[in-house]
């Protein structure tokens, strides 16, 4: 029997990434090697033969997705109407969440300097983060994780081909940045080791010197203020 | 009521509310639950119990209760609240601590702020990849895009009329709104509004969009109710997609219409329903 064929037609048949575990349960006489060189195979030979659909390893699976040059026909099809992106502060939430995975909501709004429940609803909602249980700090705050949607969202096999931090890192320089960051702040509280400027304010219960609740400085505000894009 | 103080800028012939009598405020409740939220005046210059004394003696002087306006006075007395209780309570962020027990200085906050950089631009390249993504579509993604221009529709029967009412019926209303006052809507009306959408628009309508007050359930019944008639009287027709699906209203084409040539009077509507499980 004709194994490629088989996989062709399993392939075929699903609409999300198949994991090899999941492809072997129809083929239970085949060994488990046989069948992934069957897939690599069958990759190569779509590529070679230029077909308009490519096998792509994604979220741990196999799929077959429509070939990326010819999206601007397949657009056309779909009339304009493209899958939707998701917005600055869902991406930049979520790109909290899947480096610093499990994170509470708390962990998340520390890091962000926002309320972030909102974005976390619909990251949840759109089955990109989900819970994977509870943190043993004080009340036991949920944890949260990204998931298997996630992967195939960003067509990623598994959470180590994320980008490394410091890779990203290197697009910048850290020194440069930290040096503007410094300026605004100086300009927002007050030259260091005088916060008297402040504008946590003298009311009673507020903050004390040298001490400034990051909720006060939304981070990303600073951040565009300081450097901007 | 006494004279009230000009606040920059605010019209204050909009606030009606119950009038309170303080020191540093006198006028009607819900301007000054503006000005405060405005920071035009202090929340610790005012007197809450105070507020709500006068407020009980005002409502004892009434020989009848105005749900109402005593509804209104809860709200804003317990937004005045919650503000003057957080404004007491200490900032539990200050003095914030690091990982470490220290309190958050200068330099953990640039630290963290450099932190959170990192994943701005790390959501950045996540941005890039899912673009990049989208060019790659998995089977079946095309069914699930909307189809409404393509109405491939059949005919509904009464039963999937009454089934789908009875599912739009059994849907929760929204938690967070109510309704006091009784309105009243007039089938008449609501007959003459769905004759005129549909014929205003050649395409089939949702019956959905017919709704002006999703929330208001006798709207639904009595817009049923409207193109039941109309239907009965062979001007309107019904589509479903799917059993369970959205309704769609199209005027019936001139031939079908006049089959009955009833004119429209609320008294032909006795006609009996079939409404067996309605809830």
């Amino acid at each position: 029997m004709n194994i490629s064929r088989i996989l062709e037609a399993i392939l075929f048949s699903a609409e999300a990434p198949l994991t090899a575990e999941q492809i072997a349960f129809a083929l239970p006489d085949v060994p488990q090697e046989e069948i992934a060189a069957a897939l690599e195979d069958l990759q190569q030979r779509y590529e070679a033969e230029q077909r308009g659909w490519r096998l792509e390893q994604i979220a741990g699976g196999w799929q077959l997705l429509s070939h990326p040059d010819l999206y601007s026909f397949v657009e056309r099809f779909l009339e304009g109407k493209r899958r939707s992106r998701l917005s600055r502060a869902a991406l930049e939430a979520l790109a909290v969440v899947a480096y610093r995975q499990p994170i509470t909501r708390g962990e998340l709004e520390d890091l962000r300097g926002v309320d972030c429940a909102g974005v976390l609803h619909t990251l949840i909602e759109r089955d990109l983060v989900t819970v994977s249980g509870r943190s043993n700090a004080i009340g036991r705050p949920l944890l949260y994780k990204t998931t298997d949607r996630f992967l195939e969202h960003f067509g990623l096999f598994s959470l180590s081909d994320l980008p490394h931090l410091a890779e990203v890192e290197a697009l910048w320089g850290s020194e440069d940045v930290r040096t503007q960051l410094e300026a605004e702040l100086a300009r927002r509280l007050g030259p260091a080791g005088d916060p008297s400027g402040s504008p946590a304010g003298d009311r009673p219960g507020e903050a004390s010197a040298e001490a400034f609740p990051l909720s006060e400085v939304e981070g990303g505000a600073l951040i565009d203020h300081a450097i901007g894009d | 009521m006494n004279e009230l103080k000009p606040y920059g800028g605010i019209d204050t012939s909009q606030f009606r509310g119950h009038p309170v009598d303080l020191e540093v405020f006198s006028g009607p409740l819900d301007l000054l639950l503006h000005l405060i939220q405005q920071d035009q005046i202090e929340i610790w210059e005012i007197s809450i119990s105070r507020i709500t004394r006068q407020y009980l003696e005002h409502l004892q002087r009434l020989e009848a209760l105005n749900v109402e306006i005593a509804g209104e006075f809860l709200v804003m007395a317990a937004t005045l609240m919650r503000i003057k209780s957080q404004m007491l309570l200490p900032r539990p962020a200050a003095p914030e601590e690091d990982g470490d027990g220290m309190p958050l200085t200068r330099e953990g906050l640039i630290q963290r702020l450099l932190e959170y950089r990192r994943y701005r631009d790390a959501a950045q390249v996540l941005r890039d990849m899912e673009d990049e993504r989208r060019r790659s579509l998995p089977r079946g993604w095309a069914p699930l895009l909307e189809k409404s221009h393509l109405y491939p529709l059949r005919e509904a029967r009464a039963v999937d009329l009454a089934t789908y009412l009875r599912e739009v019926l059994e849907r929760p209303a929204p938690i967070d709104t109510h309704e006091v006052q009784l309105e009243e809507i007039r089938l008449e009306e609501k007959i003459e509004q769905l004759l005129a959408a549909i014929a205003s628009r050649g395409d089939p309508i949702p019956f959905r969009e017919m709704i002006a007050r999703p929330w208001w359930r006798l709207e639904w019944i009595v817009t049923f109710l409207a193109l039941l008639e109309l239907m009965r009287q062979g001007k309107a027709i019904a589509l479903q997609e799917e059993s369970f699906g959205d309704l769609w209203v199209l005027a019936a084409p001139p031939s079908e219409q006049g089959l009955e040539g009833h004119d429209l009077d609320g008294e032909r509507m006795t006609e009996p329903m079939s409404m067996e499980g309605m809830p």
